[in-house]
């Protein structure tokens, strides 16, 4: 069925519009098109009459439209002959009673003005941004201390909790990564170092490497995609329910209950699933070299203990309690922050993952600044 | 058990076809019974309020109407088609037809008060701009909102601002029926009057049938035609004052409040 809203005839020096059939909000796109095929400039006639007596069915969304379509006309200043019916009379004179119009936009502004204003709020958001954290951490710091004192105020079976969370579920996935890392690493150890018929030392490059950097920034990492931002989705949904605002009028501050526990729980779970990554990191380099070089097990472990001192060892391991810490720390704050809606929580989320990976990897590099200057 | 007639029928309406009709609905959830084979017929053109104690199955009634529950036996017809056999052209057809404003107004969080408004009308009816703005602004004068809190986002609305832009949004297409859960619920007695004549206004212009479940007595007795009361597994319809008057404990209580009123209206 093609509808047509609209026809238009010529009567001597009349131009006579007719609107017909179901002018509804279901029909606008079809009314729109109908109406299009109608032009309204160019013409030279005396009079114009329009009929609005065909219309079978009316609503308040087809009546928009006639309201708009009688403007445009009524703006030509040729004289003007409605004819109507009751039926569409009476839903005319409602719309009209409802309709509206776009409060105009304000007034431009000047482009540097507004890039100004730009800049002026970008700072005020930073250095706000600034008093949070300083507030955050010195809550931190606070509570930190007095849990020293009244020990009763650690939440033990949280903890406890939160640990399992994080640390033994996580080891399905570390465990994944870790064992496939190994195996790229082992093979462009292996292709590369072919060149100079110095496969073996995979063994070293593979070594030093997973134990100092690789283990403990991609344990990071992962960790950061999947409990940092656990942490803040799930603080970020009991602001938004107002649960953190009931812990408070409890007198229970959401540090002993939420916070400590995580970020306790994180500080140990994060060396811990470091030391699993190196493990399988280097089982699957073992494998690897078993495959492609037929290096025996044996000979695999003399190689690496040559390589390896418990050093290197230990400068990977020492990293991963603080990289714990930021995680947990930027994931709990990161939902704190959050204000109002679902909204927030997705944008809070995101931050904390990006922002704790980015405090992970500036961390990494002054570590090795550090380490250089103290020669290790 | 109860002694009092289930199902109190009264022509107010010489309608002859109900624009709802529910027949023998049954919904169990386990073990636990919530309607025992309830019967109910809206006609075109009423307010009916659903009242009930809390958990008596209100909600789960209006969700069983809106096609949001599957129910275990029974036949709903909305508008004269079984929800239970309906095509995907049938149902968008029918979805056209009726608007819906749940409890906590459920507006789309990253939307502002305009977009709010839009999607339907874009979704459902693909209405091309500029009438969608002039529609959309049509809707939210309807609802009693003024046209500059159209830019802002539904976190930054005061409670009744949030019930009015979700009527906005549920009567954005001219819908024939509208339900209401709790349109008055967390709204100051100002707000909750105003809304109520907002409603029975927006009824008698647009010739809308209203179905709201609400606790609010006053706003009961203040829009409703017919009330639909479920106790124990059962409905009772009837005029507010037919059901206020049916001797059970339960049903004296909970209309106590209004008992001088009614009295009074006699």
């Amino acid at each position: 069925m093609t509808a047509l809203f609209i026809t238009d005839q010529k009567i001597e020096q009349e131009y006579v519009i007719t609107l017909q059939g179901h002018w509804i909000v279901k029909n606008l796109l079809m009314i729109k098109k109908s109406l299009a095929s109608i032009s309204l400039n160019n013409l030279k006639y005396k009079s114009f009459r329009i009929d609005l007596t065909k219309i079978d069915l009316i609503d308040m969304g087809g009546s928009v439209a006639i309201l708009d379509f009688l403007q445009v006309v009524k703006s030509l200043n040729i004289p003007l002959n409605i004819k109507t019916s009751t039926y569409v009379q009476d839903h005319l004179a409602v719309a009209e009673k409802f309709s509206g119009k776009l409060p105009s936009d304000a007034p431009k502004v000047a482009f540097y003005l507004s890039k100004l204003a730009d800049l002026g709020e970008s700072f005020i958001n930073a250095k706000n941004f600034l008093y949070s954290v300083i507030s955050f951490l010195g809550e931190f710091f606070i509570r930190f201390i007095s849990i020293f004192f009244m020990p009763r105020h650690f939440r033990f079976s949280s903890f406890v909790r939160q640990l399992s969370i994080v640390g033994v579920r996580a080891l399905p996935i570390v465990t994944l990564i870790s064992f496939l890392i190994g195996i790229v690493l082992a093979y462009q150890g292996i292709t590369q170092l072919a060149r100079f018929g110095a496969q073996i030392y995979t063994v070293n490059l593979l070594g030093l490497g997973t134990l100092r950097e690789v283990g403990v920034l991609l344990t990071s990492i992962v960790i950061a995609g999947r409990s940092g931002s656990a942490f803040t989705a799930q603080i970020g949904m009991m602001v938004v329910n107002e649960e953190i605002n009931a812990l408070r009028v409890m007198g229970v501050s959401p540090f002993y209950m939420l916070i400590f526990p995580r970020i306790l729980a994180l500080v140990i779970a994060l060396p811990l699933l470091t030391f699993w990554f190196d493990i399988i990191a280097l089982l699957g380099g073992a494998i690897m070299m078993n495959w492609l070089l037929d290096l025996s097990f044996t000979q695999y472990k003399n190689q690496l203990v040559g390589a390896v001192t418990p050093l290197a060892f230990w400068v990977g391991m020492i990293k991963a309690p603080f990289f714990g810490f930021i995680i947990s720390f930027v994931g709990c704050f990161e939902g704190m922050c959050v204000k109002g809606n679902s909204e927030s929580v997705g944008f809070h989320t995101t931050k904390s993952v990006v922002e704790s990976i980015f405090l992970i990897v500036v961390l990494d590099a002054f570590f090795s600044v550090l380490f250089a200057h103290l020669g290790i | 058990m109860l002694s009092f007639p289930f199902y109190l029928h009264i022509w107010v309406y010489d309608m002859k076809e109900p624009i709802i009709s529910i027949e023998n609905l049954v919904n169990k959830f386990g073990s636990q019974l919530v309607h025992d084979r309830i019967n109910l017929e809206i006609f075109s053109g009423e307010i009916i309020g659903i009242v009930g104690g809390s958990g008596s199955g209100k909600t789960v009634l209006l969700r069983s109407i809106l096609g949001l529950q599957k129910f275990k036996s029974g036949i709903i017809k909305l508008l004269g088609h079984d929800i239970k056999n309906l095509d995907d052209k049938r149902k968008k057809d029918l979805l056209q037809k009726i608007g819906v404003l749940f409890q906590k107004g459920a507006l789309f969080s990253s939307l502002s008060v305009l977009g709010n408004i839009k999607v339907p009308l874009k979704e459902q009816a693909d209405v091309p701009e500029p009438y969608l703005t002039q529609v959309a602004l049509q809707k939210m004068i309807m609802a009693g909102l003024t046209v500059d809190a159209g830019g802002k986002l539904p976190s930054q609305l005061s409670g009744g601002m949030i019930k009015r832009v979700a009527l906005a949004r549920a009567l954005a297409l001219d819908p024939e029926i509208l339900f209401l859960d709790e349109p008055t619920s967390g709204l100051d007695p100002i707000a909750a009057r105003r809304f109520d004549a907002l409603i029975k206004e927006l009824q008698a212009i647009l010739n809308l049938t209203v179905v709201m479940v609400t606790h609010d007595l006053e706003s009961l007795y203040r829009t409703c035609d017919r009330v639909a009361l479920i106790l124990e597994k059962k409905i009772i319809v009837g005029s507010l004052e037919e059901v206020a008057k049916i001797k059970n404990p339960w049903i004296q209580e909970y209309f106590g409040p209004l008992k001088d009123r009614l009295d009074r209206k006699k």
